[in-house]
């Protein structure tokens, strides 16, 4: 027997198994965010978290935090000024569906700072810079940009450059350049810059951190990082997000340590929370950098309840294979930017978090346990006006 | 347009149907296709010759799962491809890596010539061994060895390191030798 055959018996794998892991394969990588596929990390059980980083003063560069007023009167000339917008298809990533599961919905918890009583009446969107061909392959990357990124991040690290070890990675869907060390990896993406540590340092004794570490446990980590690595983080006030409370397929409930910008006024702040992030793992760190230079303009936004009604008539995206089962199915409902690479503009949108009805989900894993499954639906925020294509849910996957 | 309605244009013989499953399915399947080829021009090859083959089995067959039914067809062409073009110079693959993988779960690569092995008796004992498995093991495995998809994709939807996702790899590849060995198969 030699290794081929095996492969080509695998193209003979049962339907139920393959299926398992097409769903698998995109709906955990959602499962804590539908914007991007973070990098999760669950090997280490002690923190080496800023070990090297932390003597380090780096002062990673949270850029494009943008700065903005609340507008309560919309001068009417603008808006016609106001280009008009198209939507993507952000769900289809992959072909699994986005969706959280926990016994009750309250148990899934974020620091998202909007929330329905804000009464904004108009948000900015953005113009995406990152761009791809119809393929979805991004072939025009200025690797000599992201080389420099790199070599300033090095910098902030106090790591020689002649002592990196730099590769670029032409993959054509996630093209980023890498430098290493012996003990870091600074892998520069078109939206993140990722910093693996290979060393391990352990935490003071009372602090855990590894994946499974409860709320409690992660809000004092979490306390603890923003106090010591203040300059690392290098924000002037950083919040702490402490996100998730969502179960994996094993039934364990695990959390996020984030931290975003306060910001000057409310919608900095929304900004700041979804696109100028820091987030800390067990044996990595991920910097949000999106490019947001090219602000397309300030975009009028409806209300929750004419966001209810357009979701009660089916105007959403979502790649949760069936029908938006009705509206009092909905649990809860956030204002978030989707930050999408292969979305042309980065405009608001509401999630709703809608129960599912699990026997048609996940009959296996749920038999027997009180746990519910809700599936994320989003309607667009821009007013429809400004829209081109107001999604319609035509009883399609994805 | 959903798979039912699509499989539907099939079997109605309206050409319509190729242009919905390129839409729905032609990026999923590209993947596929260039995470085993490495190659635009090859990857887009495999994925047109999956239009033309599912336009021609699309009757008799009518997929359940039309998903599952394209990625089959997608994945074994570019196999096929990959053969083909072994001889040329070009970059390895994900395939080409997930191949040396698996020469793990074998040791006698050489004993058994390809026409003597049962395929489908060597299916099953692989189905038969992976639902033995956990459900994430299940995951890690048909995501590297029938996706193809890399150590880091991996670990990113499986919520694991890297090296958690290799060492787990190791692993369940031992276990299926060892499976293997134990149901008689000449590895």
């Amino acid at each position: 027997m030699n290794k081929e055959i095996i492969s080509d018996a695998l193209n003979l794998l049962h339907d139920d198994i393959i299926e398992e892991v097409e769903l698998a394969r995109d709906f955990n990588g959602n499962l804590h965010n539908n914007q991007t596929k973070w990098i999760i990390i669950t090997s280490l059980t002690c923190l080496e978290l800023l070990v090297i980083a932390i003597s380090l003063s780096l002062s990673i560069n949270n850029n494009q935090i943008v700065n903005h007023h609340p507008i309560q009167k919309i001068p009417s000339n603008d808006l016609k000024e106001l280009p008009q917008l198209s939507i993507g298809n952000f769900t289809s990533e992959g072909n699994g569906y986005s969706g959280i599961w926990v016994y009750d919905i309250n148990e899934y918890t974020n620091n998202n700072p909007w929330d329905e009583t804000m009464q904004l009446q108009t948000m900015p969107v953005y113009r995406n810079m990152v761009t791809t061909n119809d393929n979805y392959q991004h072939l025009w990357v200025d690797y000599n940009y992201m080389h420099d990124f790199l070599l300033d991040t090095a910098k902030r690290l106090k790591i020689d450059s002649n002592s990196l070890i730099i590769t670029n990675n032409y993959n054509l869907y996630r093209p980023s350049i890498i430098g290493k060390t012996d003990d870091i990896e600074i892998e520069v993406s078109l939206d993140d810059i990722v910093i693996h540590f290979d060393s391990t340092i352990s935490l003071p004794l009372n602090y855990h951190f590894d994946d499974f570490a409860s709320y409690k446990e992660k809000r004092f980590v979490a306390q603890y990082i923003k106090e010591k690595y203040k300059e690392f983080i290098n924000m002037k006030d950083p919040q702490i997000d402490i996100e998730g409370g969502d179960y994996n397929i094993d039934f364990k409930q695990s959390y996020n340590i984030e931290f975003f910008e306060v910001g000057d006024d409310a919608i900095s702040q929304i900004i700041n929370y979804n696109f100028n992030r820091i987030q800390f793992y067990n044996d990595m760190i991920r910097i949000n950098y999106t490019d947001l230079s090219n602000k397309v303009g300030d975009y009028p936004i409806i209300s929750v309840d004419q966001a209810r009604e357009l979701l009660e008539n089916h105007h959403y995206i979502t790649n949760v294979p069936y029908q938006m089962p009705g509206i009092d199915h909905v649990a809860k409902v956030e204002l978030v930017y989707i930050n999408n690479l292969y979305e042309k503009y980065f405009m608001p949108y509401y999630r709703f978090y809608v129960e599912l009805p699990i026997d048609e989900v996940y009959p296996g894993e749920f038999e027997g346990t009180n746990m519910k499954n809700y599936g994320i639906y989003y309607v667009p925020a821009i007013e429809s006006s400004y829209l081109t294509n107001m999604p319609t849910y035509s009883g399609q996957f994805n | 347009m959903d798979d039912d309605e699509i499989v539907s244009l099939y079997l109605k013989r309206d050409e319509s149907a190729i242009k919905e499953t390129k839409q729905k399915y032609g990026r999923y399947l590209f993947k596929i296709a260039h995470n085993i080829l490495n190659n635009i021009e090859d990857s887009e090859e495999s994925v047109n010759d999956t239009y033309l083959k599912t336009w021609t089995s699309i009757p008799p067959h009518q997929p359940k799962n039309l998903s599952t039914y394209l990625g089959k067809i997608t994945r074994q062409l570019s196999i096929d491809i990959y053969r083909t073009r072994k001889r040329e110079k070009r970059k390895s693959s994900e395939y080409a890596i997930s191949l040396t993988e698996l020469e793990e779960c074998i040791s006698n690569q050489h004993n058994t010539t390809k026409e003597s092995v049962d395929y489908y008796v060597l299916s099953e004992a692989i189905n038969t061994y992976l639902y033995s498995l956990s459900k994430e093991e299940r995951i890690l495995f048909v995501g590297r060895y029938y996706y193809v998809d890399s150590i880091k994709d991996i670990a990113n939807y499986c919520y694991m390191s890297e090296s958690k996702v290799k060492t787990k790899l190791y692993r369940i590849r031992q276990g299926l030798k060892q499976y293997l060995n134990k149901e008689g198969f000449d590895v």
